[in-house]
């Protein structure tokens, strides 16, 4: 099996605070959708850690810890550059003060982006909304690009 | 089933403003996502979402009809999660060519017609509508009047227009006042030219008469050709996300139109363009704009649909009128006193183009195609004859105006004649001195030239104008 890595494109591409969406699904292939904030990608390209927003009655926590399978979208809204990466949960923990704080700035960088799009100064924040968060540390296995346009869908 | 959220009470959320992740599930487990522009509500338990890009998506439904969308509130950011269920896929009826005339136009609009085209629209039955996390911050109040109070306010004062030039500023004033519906421009179609002309505009520092859209071309022209109502909720998103698409046709090396530009503000944020169709044609397109996105989108898509065709059938009736306005309008045309015409001031030199029946005061353009066909036949008979004074039926009648039979407009055309010869301030004034009577002064001798056209360029106009 061919090894997949996030390469320093798309490391950059992550780090422009794009909208994060996780999906999970549970044992009846339900699936179902989060945010996540706050990406951090290994140095190796290999493993990604993100906190994902786990509202009261979200099965979104359950599924992770009960079969591991995610997928992970980012889309920046200024662009439409679209990425997903699919993988397994290696991980799940409570978040650290430092991952806490890269999700808030995430989410403040966020705001700022689609600032120019006619959402609110706080949409980032509202978003993200006052839910707990979770770690998420995921292995990548692969990578497509989901850009609109004639090649979305195809395998980075 | 009963919703714990009904899909009535998330209407904002359904208007396309925020594109909606949605998940899908392979049979083997693995979770997809995809964006999806528009989320539709189809009735109280179902919704349609768009077929275009995403084969994993489909391979996924197919094999697995759970899905789950998240829409979000563009005022509040609430987010709501839809449980789904796919029920089947279709590519005709009602939703399909709401969702399809909507993609083609913006897609027209961008220089991209042709890439986006619509395989489907998917049902999904609702088996949940729940709101993600806590309950939102407080909503921005929205205070929406009652539309049949507002429909009967509209079309009361239009009932009170007397004639075709008063009904179209009323109308553009009361969709200000009543609807908040501004800027708008309102579009009178030009039958026998496949294109729109712009007879009235309201809240631009710009007069919009006379200004030109193709039929078929862009948002106007699309929703003048399907007859339907074309709404795009968040212009600039839409923009975006044509460009990614733009730039990855042309990183393939395959050919890209250019954007067409929108008559109206620079950059609108939401545009609605509203067929006006009477009689089984569309005469017209009521074109709205609107600073704030998600002004305009499936929410107020049925009502402005009754606006279009009240609108239409108001002004077919007024131009109608005007067209045969009884016995005060046949007197015969009477001839300018040789007193009103001074001869000590300037002459008014009017230049006539066969090219494109333009029509130059001094070196200044005035105005094109039949209304300059309209305004060179005037003043030839007013140099000739002495004539000011003359009716809407004979120009009617003029074989020589070229004006197609039974659908020519004629009202319209003069109205962006006299505004034309308002706003550009030169020496000659159009004026309506009763129904269907029109009274042409000029302030001084008239010097008349005609540019005669031959070869390929009349050719050309020719074939353009046909």
């Amino acid at each position: 099996m061919r090894r997949v890595a996030i390469d320093e494109d798309i490391r950059a591409f992550l780090e422009q605070a794009p909208a994060t969406v996780v999906a999970s699904r549970d044992a009846e292939m339900r699936p179902a959708l989060a945010r996540a904030w706050g990406l951090d990608v290994q140095a190796d390209g290999s493993e990604l850690t993100f906190c994902v927003g786990v509202p009261d009655g979200s099965p979104v926590q359950e599924n992770l810890e009960g079969n591991g399978a995610i997928a992970v979208t980012f889309s920046r809204p200024s662009t439409y550059r679209t990425v997903q990466i699919k993988g397994e949960v290696l991980a799940l923990d409570e978040p650290t003060d430092e991952q806490l704080r890269a999700a808030d700035s995430h989410a403040d960088a966020f705001s700022a982006e689609v600032l120019t799009l006619g959402l609110p100064a706080d949409a980032g924040r509202r978003l993200r909304g006052e839910v707990r968060l979770i770690s998420v540390r995921m292995r990548v296995s692969e990578m497509f690009d989901q850009t609109p346009g004639p090649g979305a869908g195809s395998r980075l | 089933m009963t919703l714990t959220v009904p899909l009535d009470a998330i209407a904002a959320c359904l208007r396309g403003v925020i594109p909606s992740p949605f998940a899908t599930c392979s049979p083997d487990g693995i979770p997809n996502i995809t964006y999806m522009s528009i989320v539709l509500r189809v009735d109280s338990d179902r919704v349609a979402l768009s077929r275009q890009f995403f084969n994993k998506t489909r391979a996924n439904l197919d094999a697995n009809p759970r899905g789950q969308v998240w829409v979000v509130d563009p005022d509040t950011l609430a987010q709501y999660a839809l449980d789904l269920e796919y029920l089947h896929t279709e590519a005709q009826g009602a939703t399909f060519d709401a969702m399809r005339t909507n993609l083609e136009a913006v897609a027209s609009q961008t220089g991209m017609a042709g890439v986006f085209r619509l395989r489907g629209v998917d049902i999904h039955r609702v088996l949940g509508c729940e709101q993600v996390g806590g309950p939102a911050p407080p909503a921005t109040a929205r205070t929406e009047r009652d539309p049949l109070l507002a429909l009967d306010e509209l079309t009361r004062r239009l009932a009170a227009a007397e004639d075709y030039d008063a009904a179209t500023q009323t109308a553009l004033e009361a969709l200000e006042d009543v609807f908040g519906f501004a800027p708008s421009i309102l579009l009178a179609r030009d039958a026998g030219a496949d294109r729109l002309f712009a007879v009235a505009g309201n809240g631009y520092d710009r007069p919009a008469a006379g200004a030109e859209v193709r039929l078929g071309e862009g948002v106007i022209g699309t929703a003048a050709q399907s007859g339907q109502v074309v709404c795009v909720a968040n212009l600039a998103r839409s923009r975006i996300m044509q460009s990614a698409v733009r730039a990855a046709l042309a990183s393939r090396g395959a050919p890209v139109a250019n954007e067409i530009p929108l008559p109206g503000l620079p950059v609108p944020a939401s545009v609605a363009a509203v067929p006006l169709a009477a009689q089984g044609e569309v005469t017209g397109v009521l074109y709205l704009e609107s600073e704030r996105a998600g002004h305009f989108g499936p929410h107020n898509e049925r009502l402005l649909r009754v606006i279009g065709r009240h609108l239409a059938l108001a002004l077919a009736g007024l131009a109608r009128e005007e067209g045969d306005p009884g016995a005060g309008a046949t007197a015969p045309p009477t001839a300018s006193a040789p007193s009103d015409v001074a001869e000590d001031r300037a002459p008014v030199c009017v230049s006539y183009y066969q090219a494109d029946d333009s029509v130059f005061v001094g070196d200044r353009y005035v105005v094109k195609g039949a209304p300059g066909r309209i305004l060179w036949k005037l003043l030839r008979e007013h140099a000739d004859a002495g004539r000011a004074e003359f009716t809407n039926r004979e120009l009617r009648l003029d074989e020589s105006l070229g004006l197609p039979a039974g659908a020519d407009n004629l009202e319209a055309r003069l109205l962006v004649l006299r505004k034309r010869l308002a706003t550009d301030e030169v020496p000659i004034a159009l004026e309506r001195v009763g129904r269907g009577r029109l009274e042409l002064g000029v302030a001084g001798p008239l010097q008349l030239v005609e540019v005669p056209t031959g070869g390929v360029m009349s050719a050309a106009h020719a074939a353009r104008e046909r």
